[in-house]
């Protein structure tokens, strides 16, 4: 596969976990199942400072991810049978001194790997070394213009530069080695970067990846990051527009599905951790990225730094957790932030547990990326 | 009906406690068109609704007095009183299986448990809230807005000022210290803030990894002194990260 026309299709803005219909029979029958996706991050680190970053929000004691922490772990998802990891979560990845080795042997033993990452320190050897190992590379990139770029990135105004290269070199990479992987661009949007969604979705047509999505700008229950949800509304003109940039090889999706809905939430149990786990830099192993911070002790299961992970997923501790969520103890109306990782799972097996509808019988060829659900 | 002898461990004896004291047993009901009645398997469930609200105002169910499916029945009728029967039918049963789950008897599953996968005793009252929902559905058609019903606090908590408030929880936070060989000084309740979420302070005394289950722990007990939804969590950790800030 060469280009985006050889893939099935691109789900963007939905879940993909009907899919996956042995694992929701055994969820269903009380069986502990493993994660199909695992979200974590090889560091807290990060060398930028996005005016819009969840990570803000989701300190945790840091421990450091080594090479043998991370090999451990690895070998353990593909032991219980998790499916894909995506390294984005609340760090940057990337300047993690395991990154490539990670990403490679994540591959190796089967896993599907992937990589969220603000594009900074990738160059074209460390490209040409890690791309083969991935289902899909996105940059984080919420301006197409160098002035807003620096401010809404927090850095400096070159490095829009060095980021928009690394970003062609990863399209030619692929091409040139004929290579699976999909390459993304992702706009984080918070009402006030309006000016910035149709220079950045020009900016993609120029570059090439394969995608570009536009999504919300997730905030914790208290509005720390102080999103106005109410102002997206405003925007849809623009965002109509940026996806009509959209070509045969150059797909512009907004998340419309989580825009929409205002930042609530039509459930009250979370039954999509099991299914989608996160896991901090730190090695923290939550069930949620909006439950890293110290302030959530309570649903904090274990550290992949001092615990072997199947030790954490065969525990009674990680169950008592995942039990908690799926009780009236929780209510995420009330409890969680807006719009997780975990929202279009939840929303599905929620809908699925009150009777709403039937498990859907999915026909014809999987759509990519079906480990990422 | 459901033999006792097939009722798992874990709900064994809270079914016991809840039998010996039904609240919501009735005969069959009477045709009325302010109710939604349905019956399965010689059980049924009768709800009286006020229809502009389309809240509970009464629940009624029949059933075996000795049946297990009377206790699981009886705590959705408790559930369902004063609730949208829209909530009755999304969440009744969720909240009947975790009045009567023991969380200190093991599990019926490993895993994550549901009204679907709890044992046999849930599979009638499965099939009489599907009923609900098909009569609701007839009578009102289907909701496509969200579900926001959540039971508030009692009248008595939110009379109360911050003080009282603490005033009424510290002796049962006291009492779990004692109980679970803790010192006074071992951590200590800071605020109680606007959204009445409990925030405490760990001393060194605690280990780091013994806070997750303590806190667990003693946010289920105090819950049960208290009867309220209190939620209990630790101070906000700022971000570490020297070149970003909020």
């Amino acid at each position: 596969m060469t280009g985006m026309t050889d893939h099935v299709e691109l789900i963007l803005d939905g879940t993909k976990i009907a899919w996956h219909q042995d694992r929701i029979d055994a969820w269903e029958r009380g069986e502990r199942i493993a994660p199909i996706t695992i979200d974590m991050s090889l560091t807290r680190a990060c060398n930028f400072a996005c005016h819009f970053c969840y990570a803000m929000l989701q300190e945790n004691e840091r421990k450091v991810i080594d090479k043998k922490a991370i090999f451990e772990f690895l070998e353990d998802c593909a032991e219980i049978g998790v499916k894909g990891i995506s390294l984005v979560s609340d760090g940057e990845s990337t300047i993690s001194p395991v990154f490539v080795d990670a990403c490679k042997y994540g591959h190796e033993l089967g896993l599907s790997m992937a990589v969220g990452t603000n594009g900074f320190v990738l160059n074209r050897r460390k490209l040409e070394e890690v791309l083969p190992s991935l289902t899909y590379l996105r940059v984080n990139i919420s301006a197409g213009e160098r002035k807003r770029y620096a401010e809404i990135m927090g850095v400096k105004e070159h490095w829009f530069d060095r980021v928009a290269e690394n970003i062609k070199a990863m399209g030619e990479i692929k091409r040139e080695q004929n290579l699976d992987v999909t390459i993304g661009m992702q706009m984080v949007l918070m009402p006030e970067y309006h000016d910035q969604i149709m220079p950045l979705a020009q900016l993609g047509k120029e570059l090439r990846p394969d995608y570009l999505v536009i999504k919300h700008c997730s905030d914790d229950e208290d509005g720390s990051l102080g999103v106005d949800y109410s102002g997206y509304a405003d925007l849809y003109e623009t965002l109509h527009a940026a996806e009509a940039l959209s070509d045969d090889s150059y797909q512009v999706t907004v998340k419309w599905s989580k825009i929409d809905t205002e930042g609530t939430r039509s459930y009250q149990r979370c039954y999509g951790a099991p299914f989608m786990l996160q896991m901090s830099g730190s090695g923290l192993v939550a069930p949620c990225g909006m439950l890293f911070n110290e302030r959530y002790k309570k649903f904090h299961i274990g550290n992949i730094t001092e615990e072997r992970f199947r030790d954490i997923f065969y525990s009674d501790r990680y169950w008592e957790v995942m039990n908690y969520l799926a009780s009236p103890d929780f209510n995420a109306q009330k409890m969680c932030g807006s719009l997780c990782l975990q929202h279009k799972v939840n929303e599905f097996l929620d809908g699925y547990q009150k009777g709403d509808f039937e498990l859907p019988e999915m026909k014809g060829e999987q759509p990519m990326h079906i480990n990422f659900i | 009906m459901n033999s006792r002898a097939d009722i798992p461990e874990a709900f064994a004896g809270r079914i016991t406690d809840r039998l010996g004291h039904l609240v919501h047993a009735a005969s069959a009901p009477v045709p009325d068109t302010a109710k939604i009645a349905v019956d399965a398997d010689g059980m049924s469930l009768t709800l009286t609704l006020d229809n502009a609200t389309e809240t509970v105002v009464d629940a009624h169910f029949s059933a075996p007095p000795e049946a297990a499916e009377s206790a699981v029945l009886d705590l959705l009728c408790a559930h369902a009183i004063g609730a949208p029967v829209r909530e009755v039918v999304e969440h009744g049963l969720v909240f009947a299986l975790h009045a009567l789950h023991d969380p200190n008897v093991p599990s019926p599953v490993a895993g994550i448990l549901t009204p679907r996968n709890a044992g046999a005793c849930f599979a009638i009252p499965l099939r009489l809230v599907a009923a609900v929902r098909r009569e609701a559905e007839a009578r009102f058609g289907r909701h496509k807005d969200t579900n926001f019903f959540d039971r508030p606090y009692s009248e008595a908590w939110q009379k109360l000022d911050k003080t009282g408030k603490r005033d009424l929880v510290l002796p049962h936070i006291a009492r779990f210290k004692a109980d679970n060989g803790l010192s006074d000084g071992s951590f200590e309740l800071v605020e109680i803030d606007q959204y009445d979420r409990l925030f405490l302070a760990f001393t060194d005394e605690v280990p780091a990894w013994d806070k997750p289950v303590l806190l667990m722990r003693l946010e289920r007990w105090l819950r049960e002194q208290t009867g309220e939804r209190i939620e209990l969590f630790t101070e906000v950790v700022k971000d570490a990260n020297r070149i970003r800030r909020l």
